[in-house]
């Protein structure tokens, strides 16, 4: 083990020690005590292979200073205690016994009235109160059916000839702007609507501190989280195409620029104006990670619309990628699709063939064995570029 | 790297259009001390918690207890200096709720990576080879393994100097500590280390034997 060595100054007064680095060992520094068998020499090349800790990205950036510019301020001045917490609890319990003495209440009396009103209630009081009772639930409903139009299932289809996968429509292959009932909320940018945030007044000011909405940056977090709620709450395209529009203009080289742009892009989907989507694809510089990684996957999956090769090396790219399940499901299948469609009959059974073995039972698993089927029966049609 | 953790200049705050706090004049904007130092506080943090946090959430969490802290900040050291100190206090403190939190849920534990976290995944850098890309995720999990068996203080030590490259000095400065007991904690750190590192290295050598064996 390396001792640390002190340091003696001009004047024979012993300085601070210092340590040699494990680092500085790896790399023919002063080696340690031959006791030691090397071993801090290896740890020094151990070290010296960490990795170096990833930036914030984009994303996170913009994430990061949505949150700060606009905290849920008392909550988390509340939660930050252990006080604050005991006070919330007992808080929630005190209004839970409140409401169930309500509810207790509220019966008996009903029973009384019964009792002493055996009368039956206008017809025009239970259509009213059948449509307060109903209201929400048929709300409920049609905002599933809204849904549901918006985003129909992304099934394989039928027919002896499978298709692309972009077939299924973009907004369910981005999870991102996908409304699921059953997910849980977007923590991040969103948590609550721009717009009822900047109507409401500041939390809590601080005193000496300059108000964040007169900087740039909190201008272009208020203009992008206003698009994003439209687009990820309101499911309104049409509107966060035009704050999306708005915000480009203003800030064409706004800090959060990527993020919109990429906001933009999930607009265009949600409207179904997917040229427009393939041609903003086309446009951006998408990094093979994280969103990038996604939207690189919709732009192969919308390029498949049109012709196929371009739309293969999209593929190619998010696969050779270590993607996530869900993205390298959709981009083996569409591979698999894209080179059937290019002739490379080979090629495309044997992604049809890795995909049944990696995703058995996945949303195209039928439409790939007839995939299979289809390689095996229509054999020798090889394209140009067969060999790859 | 500066030796030494020297008092900031005005120059020094106009560089990074943060306004000079002292002297009855306006505190620092917390939207330009995230814009200056955003990324290194993500560097810290990202270094400090290793190979199972979230930086993301790390990093905001920084910026809460400074927006807090920032009428308190007088300019008595460097603002990255008094980033990194708190970065280093909010890392410590979510470790513990990890730590916390395995005691009831141990599954969880080792299955979430650095290269999972959703700070990583939208990172614009540069991308080594595969094999590289393996290597150096494999040391990096070899040495967060370990250092995440040591005593928090010695784990700290040990990753400032040894991984941030500071100075004895530095880390007394950003932990908060004198500079003999730096020392101390880098020797101990180190031995505690090495205790593991061995014992890490005879069992990945015994279970590569016990795979060759027919």
């Amino acid at each position: 083990m390396s001792k640390p060595r002190n340091h003696v100054d001009g004047e024979g007064a012993v300085a601070t020690p210092s340590l040699t680095r494990w680092t500085e060992l790896s790399s023919g520094g002063p080696s340690s005590s031959p006791d030691d068998d090397d071993i801090e020499r290896r740890i020094g090349i151990l070290f010296e292979k960490v990795p170096a800790p990833p930036l914030l990205g984009h994303a996170a950036y913009g994430r990061v200073a949505a949150r700060l510019l606009d905290p849920p301020g008392r909550e988390r001045a509340i939660s930050s205690s252990w006080f604050g917490r005991l006070a919330m609890g007992s808080g929630l319990g005190m209004f839970a016994l409140l409401i169930s003495g309500g509810v207790i209440a509220a019966g008996g009396v009903g029973a009384w009235w019964k009792m002493a009103h055996p009368r039956a209630p206008a017809p025009q009081a239970v259509a009213m109160a059948g449509g307060e009772a109903g209201g929400g639930v048929r709300r409920r409903a049609r905002a599933r059916a809204d849904r549901a139009t918006a985003f129909p299932p992304n099934l394989p289809p039928a027919a002896a000839e499978p298709v692309p996968a972009v077939e299924s429509p973009p907004p369910e292959l981005s999870p991102d702007i996908a409304p699921s009932p059953a997910a849980p909320p977007r923590p991040a940018l969103l948590a609550r609507p721009r717009a009822a945030a900047a109507a409401a007044p500041p939390v809590s000011p601080r005193a000496g501190v300059p108000e964040p909405e007169s900087t740039e940056l909190a201008q272009e977090i208020r203009l992008l989280g206003k698009a994003l709620a439209e687009l990820r709450q309101q499911h309104d395209g049409a509107g966060a195409l035009g704050t999306l529009n708005d915000y480009l203009g203003r800030f064409p080289n706004g800090t959060l620029r990527g993020e919109a742009q990429r906001a933009r892009v999930d607009a265009l989907l949600l409207l179904g104006r997917r040229d427009e989507a393939r041609r903003a694809l086309d446009r951006l510089d998408l990094e093979p990670v994280g969103r990038g990684q996604e939207l690189m996957l919709i732009r192969g999956e919308l390029r498949a619309q049109r012709h196929c090769a371009g739309a293969i090396a999209d593929f190619d790219v998010v696969l050779g990628q270590a993607a996530p399940p869900p993205l390298a499901e959709r981009a083996l299948f569409g591979r698999a699709v894209c080179r059937h469609q290019e002739g490379q009959r080979r090629a495309a059974r044997e992604d049809a063939v890795a995909y049944l073995e990696r995703f058995p039972a996945g949303k195209f698993a039928s439409a790939a064995r007839r995939l299979v089927a289809a390689a095996e029966t229509a054999p020798a049609q090889a394209g140009p570029s067969e060999g790859r | 790297m500066p030796s030494t953790l020297a008092r900031r200049t005005g120059a020094e705050y106009a560089s990074h259009g943060v306004e000079r706090p002292s002297g009855g004049e306006p505190a620092p904007d917390i939207g330009a001390l995230y814009r200056a130092h955003a990324n290194d506080v993500a560097r810290w943090a990202g270094r400090l918690i290793g190979h199972l946090g979230d930086v993301e959430d790390l990093v905001h969490q920084v910026f809460i207890v400074a927006q807090r802290r920032l009428p308190e900040f007088r300019g008595e050291a460097k603002v990255s200096t008094w980033l990194h100190g708190i970065t280093i206090r909010v890392v410590q403190e979510a470790r513990r709720r990890q730590r916390r939190w395995w005691r009831w849920s141990p599954d969880d534990r080792g299955t979430k990576s650095i290269d999972d976290g959703r700070a990583n995944d939208d990172c614009a850098c540069e991308q080594p080879s595969a094999l590289e890309l393996l290597e150096k995720r494999e040391a990096g999990r070899i040495v967060y393994q370990i250092l995440d068996q040591l005593d928090e203080k010695y784990r700290t030590a040990l990753i400032l100097f040894e991984l941030e490259g500071l100075t004895g000095h530095e880390v007394a400065d950003l932990t908060k500590t004198s500079l003999a007991n730096v020392w101390v904690r880098l020797l101990r750190g180190r031995q505690q280390f090495v205790k593991r590192y061995r014992a890490w290295e005879s069992s990945s050598v015994r279970e590569e034997s016990k795979a060759k064996a027919p």
